[in-house]
């Protein structure tokens, strides 16, 4: 392929882990007392600690969402992107390997769950998809469709 | 060959650093102002004190003719989302009869002594609880009917949160209000057996006070007073603070002597596990 096929490829990848990102950060920030409880879940944090990120977390996603589609400063929107991403999964495995059964609470929701009602492989696949593709606009930031190209 | 790279385009279009400077701000206060946006509309929607106690308010009042209650029915809720805080709610406040403690879980059966200890989490809201409730309550009644466990029940109200509702509030207030009169468990009971089919769909204020009468409650009135102003809300809220404190993020959660026990539905599990830990 050519370079600037790959950079329609890496455009559309960015603008697709953009949305995600929104959403993600969409259906958790109309309800911040659930997101900060989705944390708590998790007992990976302390307690006051986890209440802060789960009000803090969906703004965050939004904006380097934002960033990610617009293609503004995207090299940096990439990689606060993946090491976002990389917490998630950090989060994830260790939910699984205390034997917790708690819903990640990637997109809202979360808390705990019956045990065989519980996804990690589905959750972990997804995260490390999008770590994939956060970390090649990190390599490779230039991308279709992007505001960087217009100035 | 050299791997393709963008080095020659970019200097061909050198951007100038002021352009650059002018949009990124300008992208920032774009998303700083959505994300604002987006926080006032969350408030909004997930403040029950809006709307949710004034309802109890006008409900009760109608139909038990103490009108003269609604002063006090109108107790600030305590905002959900006032601070990430949420987590520190009032440290005092009053406390039902039966319960260790301000913010600490209800004892049904004190007189039980030397026996092991069984510990409910349960939110009113919670289906998979009355599903419990349904299965294993006659056990457990049995259980504290002799004295063979000492049962602790912490009820939870996370799902008000969830649900953006207040009648997990409201039943647990309407049950630590019956607790005062002894009729706690009883009062929960029915509550569950109760349950809505549909989550979310909650508790009105006619059918609480229909629990406090099926159960027996003997100074209606002082119930209804003490249910209207919602006299265990700072209780009740700190009470979950204890429970999500302790690592418990789910409803129900059973524990025996502080273990956490596994259920899979059948009565004789919960016996067996008293038995054990007996021994």
């Amino acid at each position: 392929m050519t370079e600037r096929r790959w950079e329609l490829v890496r455009g559309l990848v960015r603008i697709a882990l953009g949305l995600v990102l929104i959403v993600a950060g969409g259906l958790k920030i109309t309800n911040l007392p659930a997101s900060a409880f989705a944390v708590r879940a998790y007992q990976l944090l302390p307690y006051d600690l986890a209440g802060y990120v789960g009000y803090a977390l969906p703004a965050i996603e939004i904006i380097v969402g934002l960033l990610l589609v617009l293609g503004a400063f995207t090299r940096v929107a990439a990689a606060l992107s993946a090491l976002l991403i990389v917490a998630f999964i950090i989060g994830i495995v260790w939910a699984w390997a205390q034997g917790l059964s708690i819903d990640c609470g990637c997109f809202g929701g979360g808390g705990s769950i019956e045990p065989g009602r519980t996804a990690y492989p589905l959750e972990l696949g997804r995260d490390l998809l999008m770590l994939g593709a956060s970390l090649w606009l990190v390599r490779a930031p230039r991308s279709a469709f992007a505001l960087d190209d217009r100035f | 060959m050299p791997r393709p790279d963008a080095t020659d385009k970019l200097a061909a279009t050198a951007p100038s650093s002021t352009n650059r400077i002018l949009i990124g701000g300008l992208i920032a206060l774009v998303s700083v102002a959505v994300v604002v946006a987006l926080l006032f509309i969350g408030i909004g929607k997930s403040n029950p004190g809006s709307s949710g106690t004034p309802a109890i308010t006008a409900g009760s009042g109608a139909s038990a003719g103490t009108g003269g209650a609604a002063a006090t029915g109108g107790t600030a809720p305590t905002g959900a989302t006032s601070a990430p805080g949420t987590a520190n709610p009032a440290s005092n406040g009053a406390v039902p009869k039966g319960a260790l403690g301000f913010g600490q879980a209800m004892v049904v059966n004190p007189q039980a002594q030397g026996v092991p200890t069984l510990d409910v989490y349960e939110d009113p809201q919670c289906p998979a609880c009355a599903l419990f409730e349904g299965r294993y309550g006659p056990t457990v009644a049995q259980l504290v009917q002799n004295n063979q466990v000492k049962l602790v029940v912490h009820t939870m109200t996370f799902l008000d949160m969830m649900l953006r509702n207040d009648s997990s509030v409201r039943a647990a207030n309407g049950a630590f209000c019956a607790a005062d009169q002894g009729k706690f468990y009883p009062y929960m009971g029915a509550v569950y057996a109760a349950q809505p089919a549909k989550e979310g769909t909650g508790y009105t204020d006619d059918q609480l006070k229909q629990f406090a009468v099926s159960v027996g409650v003997a100074d209606l009135a002082t119930w209804q007073t003490c249910q209207q102003s919602l006299t265990y809300q700072a209780h009740i809220a700190a009470l979950e603070d204890t429970s999500e404190k302790s690592g418990v993020t789910g409803t129900p959660t059973i524990k025996i002597n502080g273990t956490v026990l596994k259920l899979t539905g059948n009565p004789a599990e919960l016996t067996a596990a008293v038995q054990a830990a007996k021994g």
